[in-house]
């Protein structure tokens, strides 16, 4: 299988008074194409600085990160991801349907294929009938499903969701993980960053538990979980291990 | 090139519906209709001065669009954490860079060319004259005027808030338009240290005087020749690639916090 | 960025410090508030602003002349060539060009006499509205009723006009206004007395009032001692009775004199009316 991401030897340190805080400490992992892997840990462990070094937003201090074996650092790496950000938020002064249009466009598409790409997409996202609305009309779940809409304008090849159902209430989570569950079968690369447990467990194939900067565990969930225990006993269990190693 | 294309368009898309523009353009028509209807001691027929104020409005109104418009686009991008969506994409900072300044750019000349045709139609109801081509390169030296404020509220903008960006460009844009212009005259008494200040604030700062065509619009001076038009937009241009560059190096490496974020 | 801020924070609160200070001491002295104090300040300054607009459009656009450094910078090449500095003057029709902006001082400030005194000149002279320049300086006199400026001029308006009894009353209120708020050791308070008491003498002696008359001409002379055409004048009315020259073409004279140099929107420093040109 082909490696979509690749992190080797990853550290990112931001200055600080007096010197500087290392969020991460040498991280190693890989997320194969096919995969939905869940990137858990507790705040602050470090969660977000790494998808920010994937997406480009953060440069690292040592090592180096790849997507698809492109250097994050160029803008081609960026050509087949969605991403989904963390608290979402989009020019609200569009309508649901420029806004897609317009990421589309951002991603070189025109005329008939952005057109039926849109149309799909709010399809699939059950926001056809409020898709010439302002974004500003919408509750947040809707907001929420027209952000992960942009983000999968592209038909991405490797989807980064940051936390999609924080803030979101049940229903607004049921539709997030339906979406994500479609996208599992459509055989897409997922990679999410959760605290909601059970939510990555209904999900995910595969599991990588970061803290306090440095990876504690990667793998596939079926071989690191034992039966009869579940992710959240399991998770609870291995930052305890790792706190004590600290 | 394409990418800076379209998000030109989301500034355009943003600027039209959030109808600060109107406002802007509201005002200036309100103000010039009560000149015209002014009691001139009872005389009729004069129209240089709603020329010369309305071109005055003119680069007033232009002025606070183009450091609002250019000094609000990125900040808001990070404060409404858009931001990491937007660089998500295929998209380099320099395409965003480059794009937030042509929407910013091209929105204001926009709206500076509605200035310009409602104080000639207002000057035309009062049956009065306007030379055409002298107002043409007035109104197009404008424009570069307003490239270069543009591009210094996205310089300022890369690395402050809005207020703060917004604030600081007015002032350096305010001191470049007003205070710059007599510099000549201040430093005619002064020597050593001062003097030395002086000059490089003069030969510093962008000189907005010299693309600034009201005198000879409003008092029939009729248009200046060709070199000289020539060498005034590529004085603009050059200033506007500077700021651009300087605006690029200060964002190509901005970290973003994810407090940002919340 | 802090520093910045906090150095023009300062730099804003200090000032209003000083003004709210010395507002406060000029509350106490003219017992005016401190939003009315800043209002009257800005309507002060508005109105000069705008006269002074009137005096650039009288001279094209081109304003008042400085010494200037940085000539050889190609700045100021540019700034030459955008900007030009030829010292020239509106004339004729295009006069009217400059009446907006006096009018506007005038409405900025109700007491800025000078401005309501160069409209009803302008209006009078190259405008040929005698009628508009009374009702200039009528608005001019409601609002400033014990200056003694503009019953000069009104005076003027009306010599021109032939209305004598009316000219004959304008001189009166005129001297009996005089100095007014003025320094009356200045020179230009005394030429204005001065003509006020000769359009008077001149009235006077047409109506064949000669020791009046006399007595007016005197007064002059209290101003201006050295003025021989005046000397001879009593000289002439105390042993003929009448002067060679008529009191009606002096006054012819007078006026037209008063009008040649009375273009008082022409005041720049070291103004040469020969080394411009007077354009349109």
């Amino acid at each position: 299988m082909n490696k979509a991401i690749e992190i080797v030897d990853l550290s990112v340190k931001f200055p600080s008074r007096g010197g500087f805080v290392e969020a991460l400490s040498h991280i190693n992992f890989s997320v194969e194409t096919g995969q939905v892997c869940a990137f858990l840990g507790p705040n602050g462990a470090g969660k977000t600085t790494t998808i920010h070094v994937l997406l480009g937003f953060l440069a690292a201090t040592e090592g180096m990160a790849k997507i698809f074996g492109e250097d994050v650092r160029k803008s081609i790496a960026r050509q087949r991801i969605g991403y989904l950000a963390e608290h979402p938020d989009t020019y609200r002064f569009l309508t649901g349907r420029e806004a897609l249009s317009i990421t589309g466009r951002l991603f070189g598409m025109t005329g008939r294929t952005l057109q039926s790409n849109v149309n799909a997409i709010l399809a699939m996202l059950d926001m056809t009938s409020a898709a010439n609305r302002k974004i500003s009309t919408y509750s947040r779940g809707m907001m929420q499903r027209i952000c992960l809409g942009q983000s999968l304008i592209n038909n991405p090849d490797l989807i980064i969701l940051d936390e999609p159902t924080g803030g979101l209430d049940p229903i607004g989570r049921m539709n997030i993980r339906k979406i994500i569950g479609r996208l599992r079968d459509e055989g897409k690369t997922i990679f999410f960053s959760s605290h909601e447990l059970s939510e990555a467990e209904t999900v995910c194939d595969h599991l990588v538990i970061i803290s306090s900067g440095n990876i504690v565990v990667s793998g596939a969930i079926n071989k690191l979980i034992k039966p009869g225990e579940n992710l959240e006993k399991y998770f609870m269990k291995t930052i305890q291990t790792a706190a004590i190693h600290d | 090139m394409t990418k800076g294309l379209i998000i030109a368009v989301t500034v355009w898309l943003k600027v039209i519906r959030k109808k600060d523009v109107y406002v802007l353009l509201i005002l200036l028509s309100a103000l010039l209709s009560w000149l015209t209807t002014m009691n001139i001691f009872g005389l009729g027929g004069t129209t240089r001065y709603v020329s010369d104020t309305g071109l005055l409005l003119a680069w007033f109104l232009a002025w606070i669009l183009a450091v609002n418009v250019s000094a609000r686009e990125l900040p808001e991008e990070e404060n409404r954490g858009t931001i990491f969506s937007l660089l998500a994409k295929p998209i380099t900072r320099a395409e965003l860079i480059i794009g937030k300044w042509l929407g910013a750019w091209t929105v204001v000349c926009t709206a500076n060319a509605v200035f310009y045709l409602a104080i000639w139609a207002i000057v035309a109801v009062k049956s009065g004259y306007i030379d055409p081509s002298a107002m043409i390169q007035g109104f197009v030296l404008h424009c570069f005027a307003l490239a270069i404020i543009t591009a210094i509220g996205i310089a300022f903008s890369t690395r402050m808030n809005f207020d703060a960006a917004a604030t600081i460009s007015f002032v350096f844009t305010g001191a470049s338009l007003l205070l710059l212009p007599r510099i000549p005259e201040f430093a005619v008494k002064e020597k050593g240290l001062r003097a030395v200040v002086m000059s490089l604030i003069y030969h510093g700062l962008p000189h907005f005087d010299i693309l600034d065509m009201r005198q000879r619009i409003v008092h029939d001076y009729g248009p200046v020749d060709v070199s000289t038009m020539a060498a005034l937009v590529i004085y603009a241009m050059l200033l506007t690639v500077f700021f651009l560059v300087i605006a690029w190096l200060a964002y190509r490496k901005k970290l973003f916090s994810r407090s940002e974020l919340m | 960025m802090a520093g910045i801020i906090a150095v023009l924070w300062i730099c804003v609160f200090t000032l209003s410090c000083v003004i709210y200070t010395n507002s406060l001491a000029e509350q106490s002295r003219t017992g005016r508030s401190l939003s009315k104090e800043l209002l009257y300040a800005g309507k002060i300054a508005l109105s000069a602003h705008f006269y002074d607009k009137a005096d650039t459009y009288f001279h094209k656009g081109v304003e008042h002349i400085k010494k200037r450094t940085f000539e050889n910078s190609i700045f100021s090449s540019f700034h030459d060539i955008i900007h030009p500095q030829k010292h020239r003057h509106l004339e004729g029709k295009s006069i009217d060009e400059i009446m907006p902006w006096l009018r506007m001082a005038t409405q900025a400030d109700s007491h800025h006499v000078e401005a309501y005194l160069v409209a009803a000149f302008w209006l009078a002279s190259e405008g040929n509205r005698i009628d508009l320049a009374h009702t200039v300086l009528t608005e001019a006199r409601i609002n400033n009723p014990n200056n003694y400026e503009i019953r000069l001029a009104q005076a003027r308006l009306y010599l021109r006009q032939g209305l004598e009894s009316e000219a004959m009353r304008e001189t009166e209120a005129g001297l009996r206004l005089w100095p007014g708020y003025n320094d009356p050791n200045s020179r230009d308070i005394k030429l204005d007395k001065a003509s006020l008491l000769f359009y008077q003498a001149l009235l006077l002696e047409k109506r064949g009032h000669i020791p009046e008359a006399i007595l007016a001409f005197r007064q002059i002379l209290d101003i201006f001692p050295e003025r021989t055409h005046i000397k001879n004048r009593i000289r002439e009315l105390e042993e003929y009775g009448q002067a060679s020259l008529l009191p009606s073409n002096l006054l012819d004279v007078s006026l037209s004199n008063d009008m040649a140099h009375g273009k008082k929107s022409c005041r720049r420093d070291g103004h040469n009316h020969h080394d411009h040109d007077h354009a349109e």
